[in-house]
């Protein structure tokens, strides 16, 4: 049995798109931690 | 093997590399600055936000095996390959609780060694060492040979210069700055490696139609995209339970979770884990894509540059020459500062010299940062088997220690017997099993005889730990 073709794409388009997501989210983080004095 | 297909010539592969080696070095030095006293240095000051400590977390996990054996898995075992890589992400989540509970229980604590030993006694803690330094090895030599590999395939950069240049530049930044430059290294490292990532992915979706992908699996390697191939289906629990093992037992984990401020650890482990989940189908689906766009694959472990060089040309294979650099940079810096925490708090200041002082054994930390590199620069000198081979040896001894650490960590009957045998039983029948069944039956079989053993012996334990044991800052060095 194989794995369906929307299957196939629709795990490789949604892994592409958490990752931009996962990009934005750190750099919203980062600027966060820097406005609240909370860096390190 | 030597120059199968650069896409880079060996100049710019050297303009990059020493652009990349002075900017690293450079960060090092800056934030080591902030590192005015033995916390600062080993643990950043234990005050590390939720920005830093999610991308310290993530980085690390993103490694030369990610972005090298991602592909690799991709290749040999298909979609369900990519789908049991993603499952270490498991390691962050199931970790995210522990770090809570290692910051409440050992406010001051500073290795994972020193959990075992106050937790189980010494037996256990020389097992656990053995075991921890050994695995410590194995990740810094697979990611030294890692960067001998891709250098050469990527520049033609000759194997032991390109490994040579990245073990040199990490033991340097980590030299200069400790965890402090290890962590803001990782921010920028994670960065770069997940744009990039984005980047090569998007890039392979241009250039290729997946529906043309899938129609050529189907016919000349449907085995790839079989929804039941068994070696496969095995692989994602072996991997599952490899990655949680990696990450509860290793110090590279526990200093990240001493070093985060109170109130961090549990969120920025939990979205380390989100954000990495996806990075091994990201990293590894352009695999699937070599036999439609006819590359032509000898080494399985090169299989991720030399695609990406392929598909993105000169401009793509800077890229990707940096976003290799930096997955790699961003595990061997915090390797070599959690291994060598591990050698001078556990080997160095309790067995050596409990009385040594702060400055003495920040001189002794850096001594070993070197002595680390150099050790690593001679195992990899010869390069000596796949990176599968290397890592996955020590797969069975890292998951029998899951369970020893997880009851030790909440459950007041586990047992220093018990965590002994576990650990010595699991690694023994998980390594019988990865000689003869095949290495990714190891840890499931090492995880389970470790799980039965620790819950029996705790079952029969009478004794109920006291918690308050665990910080030494109230009980003394002495427990």
């Amino acid at each position: 049995m194989l794995f369906p073709e929307s299957i196939f794409e629709l795990l490789i388009l949604s892994s592409l798109f958490l990752m931009s997501i996962a990009a934005i989210a750190l750099i919203v983080m980062l600027l966060r931690d820097i406005k609240t004095k909370n860096l390190w | 093997m030597e120059h199968q297909s650069e896409i880079l010539s060996p100049t710019t592969g050297w303009i990059l590399l020493i652009l990349l080696a002075i900017l690293w070095i450079y960060l090092g030095i800056y934030w080591g600055k902030k590192a005015k006293n033995l916390d600062g240095f080993m643990l950043a000051g234990r005050n590390v936000g939720l920005a830093f400590g999610t991308a310290t977390a993530m980085a690390t996990w993103i490694t030369s095996n990610t972005t090298m054996l991602a592909p690799q898995f991709a290749l040999q075992l298909g979609i369900w390959g990519m789908i049991a890589y993603s499952t270490a992400a498991f390691g962050l989540f199931l970790f995210a609780p522990l770090a809570k509970r290692i910051k409440q229980l050992m406010p001051k604590g500073y290795t994972s060694g020193d959990f075992i030993r106050l937790r189980y006694g010494n037996t256990a803690w020389y097992i656990f060492l053995a075991i921890s330094i050994f695995y410590g090895f194995t990740w810094l030599i697979s990611m030294g040979m890692a960067g001998g590999i891709l250098m050469n395939a990527l520049a033609g950069i000759p194997y032991e210069i390109g490994m040579t240049m990245i073990l040199l530049v990490c033991v340097l930044y980590t030299l200069f700055g400790g965890l402090y430059a290890v962590i803001g290294t990782d921010y920028i490292q994670s960065l770069i490696v997940m744009i990039g990532i984005v980047v090569v992915g998007a890039a392979v979706l241009y250039s290729i139609d997946l529906e043309q992908v899938y129609s050529d699996l189907q016919t000349e390697k449907p085995m790839l995209i079989d929804a039941l191939l068994p070696a496969s289906l095995i692989a994602i629990f072996n991997n599952l339970l490899f990655g949680i093992g990696e990450v509860f037992h290793s110090n590279v984990w526990w200093s990240r979770a001493f070093a985060m401020r109170k109130g961090v650890g549990q969120k920025a482990y939990t979205l380390a884990g989100l954000f990495w989940l996806p990075v091994p189908i990201a990293a590894g689906f352009i695999a699937l894509t070599s036999g439609s766009l006819g590359v032509n694959i000898t080494s399985p472990d090169m299989v991720g540059p030399l695609m990406a060089g392929h598909i993105l040309g000169q401009v793509g294979a800077v890229i990707v020459f940096i976003v290799f650099f930096c997955s790699l940079a961003s595990s061997i810096d915090s390797l070599l500062a959690a291994t060598s925490d591990l050698i001078v708090e556990d080997i160095y200041k309790k067995m050596i010299n409990p009385k040594a002082k702060e400055q003495r054994i920040r001189r002794i930390s850096m001594f070993v940062i070197i002595g680390l590199g150099v050790f690593a620069w001679l195992v990899c000198l010869p390069r000596i088997g796949t990176l599968a081979t290397v890592l996955f040896f020590a797969g069975p001894m890292v998951a029998s220690t899951i369970y020893p650490i997880a009851m030790g960590l909440y459950w007041k009957t586990a047992s220093p017997k018990g965590a002994l045998w576990a650990m010595v039983l699991g690694s023994l029948s998980g390594l019988i099993a990865y000689f003869n069944l095949g290495w990714y039956t190891a840890s499931l079989i090492g995880a389970a005889v470790s799980i039965v053993v620790t819950t029996l012996f705790a079952k029969i334990n009478k004794e109920e730990f006291q918690w308050k044991l665990l910080d030494e800052s109230q009980s003394g060095p002495n427990g």
